[in-house]
């Protein structure tokens, strides 16, 4: 009798467990929903870098276009005026206005921060789906700033070109996008972490609005991410990632 | 003499109210300079520049831009001083795009920047050198770009440094060729020069004066490993002169030091084989010994970020010939109010009679501050 009363709630413990379980997403169901999201197959927005440090503040404002790892931003602020960035796959060309002149910018810079922010080119100029550069497992749930987010971990995918070995996300449950992530490199450094402070719904997807990225290798610094507008796959002109087109 | 900076005030009002009114952007940059040379004897000589850079953004018209932008030099000066404001237009052009060729037509940069600290194929010798530029890369010429793919083109030049003339040896022309192979940047060039007397104010412009008329280059820049490497060949010819060659050879790193801040370094070896000069301007300007036919340098580059809005940076020059240097230590930060500060100083060194010691042509010591303000 005693062993039958045991099955019986070792079974209702099994079908529960296995019914959350089933009701529950995966990781990469997660990670999927919020590229559904997040990713775009060609991007146009204007947007504004604020550079913090301490008390004081410089503001950039560029226009910026997008398509898988391509992009191109073009400054319109006074000091940066007409400087243009071109990121095509792992190329990188920067155009002086004054001179007109355009000049192949060495490999190593793509991790350097762009326009002396905290965000490097590779993070500003890529768009590529998460899925297809980490692998992802779920490890917890947590409130973030009064949301229930998911907690996960990418692993950089063999063979991927990534900016951070390790990542550690949190996406938020209910509008499925990335609320804060942790970019660690493969010795187990925290480098960088980004907190993203608006969210917007447009085009019936929930969007990033304003981000802020914090480099933990530097001391008082900080840079704001703040899209003024953004359009989502947009034609964009034919040959804008182009040297032809940067002149 | 004040009309000219009374003229151009009001010119800067006027271009102010009719951006606003008629859509059209404009912006450029005032700056103040301080400069000083301390000569081997001890005298001190110093000079006070204000200048303002104005440029014209102008909507395109279809597939056609219009460029505008001008310097005048010394307008406060002019106004409160006994100085002549300076006017120098550095575009003023016609730009005519579609998918096969660009059509550039009137004042115009041409710089054949590939990424080095000296560029001894460039377009115009002596324009951008260790991160300096100058005035002489503006220049009235026709251009046309075509692409051959997103990467890859050919520019075709010709200029006029004395203004448009139908005269053929007034005119300078150019070709530049440039390939996209497996993440290198390759180009070839050719120029020949105009068949004018160009400015001697100095022992560069005599060099540069003698340096043959035509010239071929090649260069290439791309990564090895987290070196950005790059190079150049030049060759030097003409009629009835010795010709000469060029080989440069440089590579840049960055490296992480404390708080995440990347020391960016930038080193290259310039040789060049300067036969075409005549004995006596091998001594007297180069200070090589009379059967010395290559001279040689080594360029280095130091550039430390302080913070966002600070960075410190070194440049020296070597002549590894007779050991004589230059190092410019320099320092720029954003002030509170958008202005920038940056003072440098350049000192000479070497044994006497080396090519960058201290003597009759190269001073102890030269220092300028200058404040500028975008707008």
């Amino acid at each position: 009798m005693k062993r039958s009363v045991v099955s019986f709630f070792s079974l209702i413990a099994v079908s529960i467990i296995a019914n959350l379980a089933f009701s529950a997403l995966t990781a990469e169901e997660i990670i999927k929903r919020r590229d559904d999201n997040e990713h775009y197959d060609t991007a146009r927005m204007e947007a504004e870098m604020i550079i913090v440090n301490r008390n004081r503040k410089l503001t950039k404002t560029m226009t910026i276009y997008a398509q898988d790892d391509n992009g191109l931003a073009v400054f319109s602020n006074p000091r940066d005026r007409g400087t243009k960035f071109l990121k095509r796959g792992d190329d990188l060309w920067i155009f002086f206005p004054e001179a007109e002149d355009l000049v192949k910018i060495s490999g190593h810079m793509l991790n350097q921060g762009m326009m002396g922010s905290d965000f490097s080119y590779q993070d500003m100029l890529e768009s590529d789906k998460l899925t297809d550069l980490y692998r992802f497992t779920l490890i917890g749930e947590e409130n973030l700033a009064g949301r229930p987010c998911y907690v996960l971990e990418g692993i950089a995918r063999e063979g991927k070109q990534v900016s951070y070995y390790r990542r550690k996300s949190w996406v938020d449950r209910e509008r499925f996008v990335g609320l804060k992530e942790e970019l660690y490199a493969q010795s187990g450094r925290l480098l960088k972490v980004m907190t993203v402070t608006k969210v917007e719904k447009l085009e019936d997807r929930w969007y990033p609005m304003v981000a802020v990225m914090e480099d933990k290798l530097r001391k008082d610094t900080r840079t704001e991410f703040v899209i003024k507008s953004i359009e989502f796959n947009p034609k964009l002109p034919a040959g804008i990632f182009t040297l032809e087109n940067l002149r | 003499m004040r009309q000219t900076s009374i003229l151009t005030i009001l010119f800067l009002l006027l271009t102010v109210l009719a951006a606003q009114v008629l859509a059209i952007e404009a912006g450029g940059e005032a700056e103040v300079s301080y400069s000083g040379v301390l000569s081997e004897a001890g005298d001190f000589k110093d000079e006070f520049i204000d200048r303002i850079n104005l440029e014209f953004f102008l909507p395109p018209l279809g597939n056609t831009e219009f460029s505008y932008a001008f310097q005048i030099s010394k307008p406060l000066q002019d106004l409160l001083a006994d100085e002549t404001a300076v006017y120098f237009a550095k575009k003023l052009y016609l730009k005519h795009k579609s998918d096969k060729i660009h059509l550039t037509l009137g004042r115009q940069p041409v710089s054949w920047s590939f990424g080095s600290l000296l560029n001894p194929v460039d377009y115009t010798l002596g324009s951008v050198a260790l991160d300096e530029e100058n005035n002489s890369k503006y220049t009235d010429a026709v251009e046309a770009y075509i692409p051959f793919n997103w990467n890859s083109g050919l520019s075709l030049v010709a200029s006029f440094p004395e203004g448009f003339t139908s005269k053929e040896a007034h005119r300078k022309w150019g070709a530049r060729a440039r390939f996209g192979v497996k993440g290198y940047d390759l180009t070839l060039n050719y120029v020949q020069e105009a068949d004018v007397a160009g400015p001697t104010a100095g022992a560069l412009d005599e060099i540069l004066g003698a340096i043959p008329e035509k010239r071929i280059g090649v260069t290439f820049k791309g990564d090895l490993r987290d070196f950005g490497v790059y190079g150049a060949y030049g060759h030097y010819f003409g009629e009835g002169v010795k010709s000469g060659d060029s080989y440069l050879l440089g590579a840049d790193y960055s490296y992480n030091l404390i708080h995440g801040t990347k020391i960016i370094f930038q080193m290259e070896y310039l040789g060049v084989e300067v036969e075409f000069l005549e004995p006596r301007l091998r001594k007297n300007l180069l200070k090589m010994d009379s059967d010395d036919q290559r001279i040689d340098f080594f360029i280095g580059s130091l550039k430390y970020p302080l913070d966002d809005f600070s960075s410190i940076a070194l440049i020296t020059m070597v002549n590894l010939d007779d050991g004589s240097l230059f190092l410019t230590p320099s320092y720029l930060t954003t002030l509170p109010g958008n202005f920038d500060l940056e003072i440098k100083a350049t000192l000479f060194g070497g044994k006497a009679g080396g090519l960058f010691a201290p003597g009759e042509a190269m001073p102890k010591a030269v220092i300028a501050v200058s404040l500028r303000y975008p707008f």
